[in-house]
């Protein structure tokens, strides 16, 4: 197998948890991606896919929470199937042909299991390491480009709440502070207390921050005029799975029609369904809820420390992508955009 | 039915002055009210109200003249002095637009004497709110005060409190130095609370004692309790507080030239004030305080002192015993019936009545049903709930605040208590019982209350913003986890000084941006709220105006 030794350490950092952070998970196995395409022997289409594939399972099942790593496994196969029509194309017929195969809406219905990848083309090769080099560029410029469309949705003297500490939103609501002037409420977030370093972080900015605790959230939503999340993961649906409390937050803004607005990358768009929720969820250790040295208590207590929760995509108000604002109704429709329908199982 | 209603008639009277004449028919009267509370129905005391009232000119008329007679006597003295200063608006009145008002002054003449007090009813009524309006004329509203004490509440609307008024440099420089304490001023306010009191933790409470403060060292202990959260939770606090007046009352000592009556309720006001300034006073609270108040304005000026404080004593006996004890039984008793086999019951931070409760379906009748204990930053009171319950041995899961989506769904009823219930049906409690409720709400699982009637409040209160109680943000950046169990409160909530420099937050200060907003109380609108379990039965939590003036019309509260 190729590159056994990167793929297994990749492998034992999503396992162990090293990477929490999605934009580094997804980052690093984009490159890893690039260096196993160089390294595999063969130029055939099929070949490259079933490496791909394989490589792809293991690291899915690494870390099952750690959705974007299947994403970026779909978009490489998106690449290198894209890439081989294309090819295939323009060698068979020589005539122009739609740019693209699954991002129109006219086949749709159109089965393409009758594709013969088995063919092998020269500089194939090099259009799928280009476009994967394309897929990492985005993957390292969209949180700029999120935060470049502050302005469009921030106005002035805005009270605006978040929580956690999401890169993506810090960015976003540090681009706005540079020109307007507007004030910030963070939910402490336990028991992690992220709420804490993200009302630090805006702070040092020169932005007005008020830390509150989850509990006083209802309490203070009366006065808030925009709710702004990040989150985990995108569901096919539009729901999200973000960290505790989102829920909380998005339902609260919900009872007083204020717009929950979640800024993410396209990357973390997943063709999961969330069925069964408690699939999507991890439970952590409990010590940060209860410690282990307070004793005699804990054996005959659960004591539960859910990451993740399944936020319902009604109540979300605007995705702000790095490709722009979308609404929830439209995020399966871009599903198409980025992956291939037969990879939606890996 | 009707024998029943009988004794309680003479005392709905709302001439307390009047019926001071027997000391002792007085007191017993109290006494039968007492007793006769909590088995008396709702409708019954609603017919003895109604037509016992004398506000309402639509009864006077359905009343024979007979029976009205010495009644309307007796309004007719009182009102003596506002009906001159009426005739005399009506004639300047009547000067300013004669051609129009000749006609209508004939008919005046003609109407029924009953019409007439209608009339001159409505006129006081749109003078008081006038006055109200004005500022006005402060000698005429004491006036009316002394008269007519429960009118009184009905025609004014109630002065904004100052400790709401912050934010107006005027009031809150009249309420600093007003107050019994110098506190320091928050140094990092949060501005959205500019109308509360912002104040910092003082390390020592006493040491700020302004001299003038005549404060009782039962007084001045309790205080220090409620400062630091040694004791904690409505009825708790209500109940030392009764206890500590009791002391008050039985030490106190009426000056010459004064009397009891008049002169004990300035003496319990600035106790009232000192614990006010030490922590804001909670709804449960200010109900005793007003029972307290009421009943020493009631009593006789021929009393004795020595028979005076004891029959206070008594009272304030009779308030814990009925209004919280009893009732607390009553409510458990409720309660029960709601609780079947095999539910998952969840329940928030720590409340007392709640835990009763649970501890009674468990114990006594042995229902099979496990409890989920919800909790939340910065004091961790939902661990007492757990240690109750998990060493009664009913299985319980424990998780914070955000994990509660987590949980709801395998959730059958929310049982949860509550600070106050207030008259628009909206109910104020720990902070974070309103997240609770809300997303019991999205789940579609029934939200029961527990809470006595005597926390029912008269005020109204649309969001958390209008009044609040602000605690200590230092609090907050304490990441460690409290046990309330094994650490007193005041030591909980306090960081340790080596520690406080790993924390995220210890340099907040520093960072001007930087607001920390820990909040105590919030408002759940009565719309997440399924039923409230009271004394009074189980009742939607629109209705606290309803059971409200049925208490104050039974002389309770």
């Amino acid at each position: 197998m190729v590159l056994d030794n990167q793929v297994d350490l990749l492998i034992s950092k999503l396992k162990r948890r090293q990477i929490v952070n999605s934009a580094q998970a997804a980052i690093q196995t984009a490159y890893l991606m690039r260096k196993v395409i160089a390294a595999t022997k063969s130029h055939q289409a099929d070949k490259l896919i079933d490496t791909v594939k394989e490589i792809g399972k293991r690291l899915v099942l690494a870390q099952p929470m750690e959705l974007v790593v299947g994403n970026i496994i779909r978009r490489v196969l998106h690449i290198i199937r894209e890439e081989y029509t294309t090819i295939m194309r323009q060698e068979q017929n020589k005539i122009p042909q739609f740019p693209s195969s699954s991002s129109t809406m006219f086949n749709l219905l159109e089965t393409s299991d009758d594709i013969d990848y088995s063919n092998t083309f020269y500089d194939f090769k090099q259009l799928v390491i280009d476009g994967i080099k394309d897929l990492i560029d985005e993957l390292e410029t969209q949180q700029q480009n999120i935060a470049n469309q502050a302005l469009e949705h921030i106005h002035s003297n805005e009270i605006i709440m978040t929580l956690n500490n999401s890169e993506t939103v810090q960015n976003y609501l540090k681009q706005a502070a540079k020109t307007r002037t507007f004030q910030v409420i963070v939910a402490d977030t336990s028991p992690t207390h992220e709420g804490q370093v993200m009302a630090k972080a805006l702070a040092s900015a020169g932005i007005e921050v008020t830390l509150i605790p989850d509990s006083a959230i209802f309490a203070v939503m009366s006065r808030v005029n925009k709710v702004i999340l990040g989150s985990h993961t995108v569901t096919a649906n539009g729901g999200l799975i973000a960290c505790t409390g989102s829920r909380i937050i998005a339902t609260a803004a919900k009872y007083h029609s204020t717009p929950v607005v979640v800024c993410i990358g396209l990357y973390k768009l997943s063709p999961k369904y969330p069925f069964d929720i408690e699939e999507y969820n991890l439970c952590v250790s409990p010590d940060q809820v209860y410690t282990y040295d307070e004793g005699d208590i804990l054996e005959k207590v659960d004591i539960i420390n859910p990451y993740y929760e399944y936020v319902p995509p009604e109540l979300v108000s605007l995705f702000i992508t790095n490709v722009g604002p979308q609404p929830p109704t439209y995020m399966y429709r871009l599903l198409n955009e980025f992956y291939s329908k037969e990879d939606f199982e890996i | 039915m009707s024998n029943n209603l009988t004794p309680i008639k003479k005392t709905v009277g709302f001439e307390p002055t009047e019926e001071t004449g027997n000391e002792e028919e007085n007191g017993l009267n109290i006494k039968y009210k007492k007793q006769d509370y909590g088995y008396d129905s709702l409708s019954a005391s609603f017919e003895e109200r109604m037509f016992n009232s004398d506000s309402n000119p639509m009864i006077n008329r359905i009343k024979s003249p007979n029976t009205k007679q010495p009644e309307n006597n007796e309004a007719k003295e009182n009102a003596n002095p506002q009906k001159e200063q009426n005739t005399k608006q009506q004639q300047k009145q009547q000067q300013q637009q004669k051609p129009n008002l000749n006609p209508e002054k004939k008919s005046q003449k003609q109407m029924t004497r009953a019409e007439r007090r209608a009339l001159q009813e409505k006129q006081r009524a749109a003078k008081a709110a006038a006055k109200a309006a004005a500022g006005g004329n402060k000698n005429a509203s004491k006036k009316q005060n002394n008269n007519n004490a429960s009118q009184e509440s009905v025609n004014q609307v109630k002065p904004v409190p100052a400790q709401m008024r912050y934010d107006d440099p005027k009031k809150r420089n009249k309420a600093e130095k007003n107050k019994t304490i110098n506190r320091t001023p928050a140094q990092k306010p949060v501005a959205l609370f500019a109308h509360l009191t912002q104040y910092e933790k003082e390390n020592d409470i006493v040491a700020e004692l302004k001299a003038q403060g005549f404060i009782h060292p039962a007084v001045l202990i309790l205080g220090l309790q409620f400062s630091e959260f040694i004791i904690d939770g409505g009825n708790a606090r209500c109940i030392a507080m009764l206890n500590a007046f009791k002391k008050v009352i039985s030490d106190y000592k009426t000056p010459t030239g004064t009397s009891l009556s008049r002169h004990l309720t300035s003496h319990i006001s600035k106790q009232v004030e000192f614990l006010s300034n030490c922590r804001t006073l909670c709804g449960s609270m200010k109900t005793a305080i007003r029972y307290v108040k009421t009943e020493i304005s009631k009593l006789s000026i021929d009393l004795p002192d020595e028979d005076a404080k004891s029959l206070l004593c008594e009272l304030i006996d009779n308030f814990i015993r009925d209004r919280i004890y009893l009732a607390d039984k009553i409510i458990i008793t409720n309660g029960l019936k709601k609780i079947k086999e095999n539910d998952v019951i969840l329940t928030y931070s720590y409340s007392t009545i709640v835990s009763d409760l649970l501890l009674e379906a468990h114990q006594k009748q042995k229902i099979n049903f496990s409890v989920v204990v919800v909790d939340s930053k910065p004091r961790y009171e939902g661990k007492l709930m757990l240690k109750k319950l998990v060493d009664a041995g009913i299985k319980c899961t424990y998780i914070l605040l955000n994990g509660l989506s987590f949980m709801l769904h395998s959730v059958t009823k929310v049982i949860i208590g509550a600070s106050s219930l207030l008259s628009n049906g909206a109910i104020m409690s720990r902070v974070g019982t309103a997240v609770i409720n809300m997303m019991a709400y999205d789940f579609k699982i029934p939200v029961m209350v527990c809470c006595e009637t005597y926390k029912f409040s008269e005020s109204v209160r649309l969001d958390s913003f209008v009044w609040n109680e602000i605690g200590d943000p230092d609090e907050l950046i304490n990441n460690k986890i409290v046990n309330p169990l094994t650490q007193p409160p005041f030591i909980a909530s306090r960081v340790p000084k080596e520690q406080s420099s790993d924390e995220i937050l210890s340099d907040w200060r520093d960072i001007p941006q930087l607001k920390l907003l820990n909040l105590h109380y919030d408002v759940t609108p009565s719309k997440y709220i399924t039923m409230v379990i009271t004394e009074m039965g189980m009742i939607p939590s629109t209705s606290v105006p309803v059971v409200l003036r049925e208490v104050t019309g039974m002389g309770m509260a």
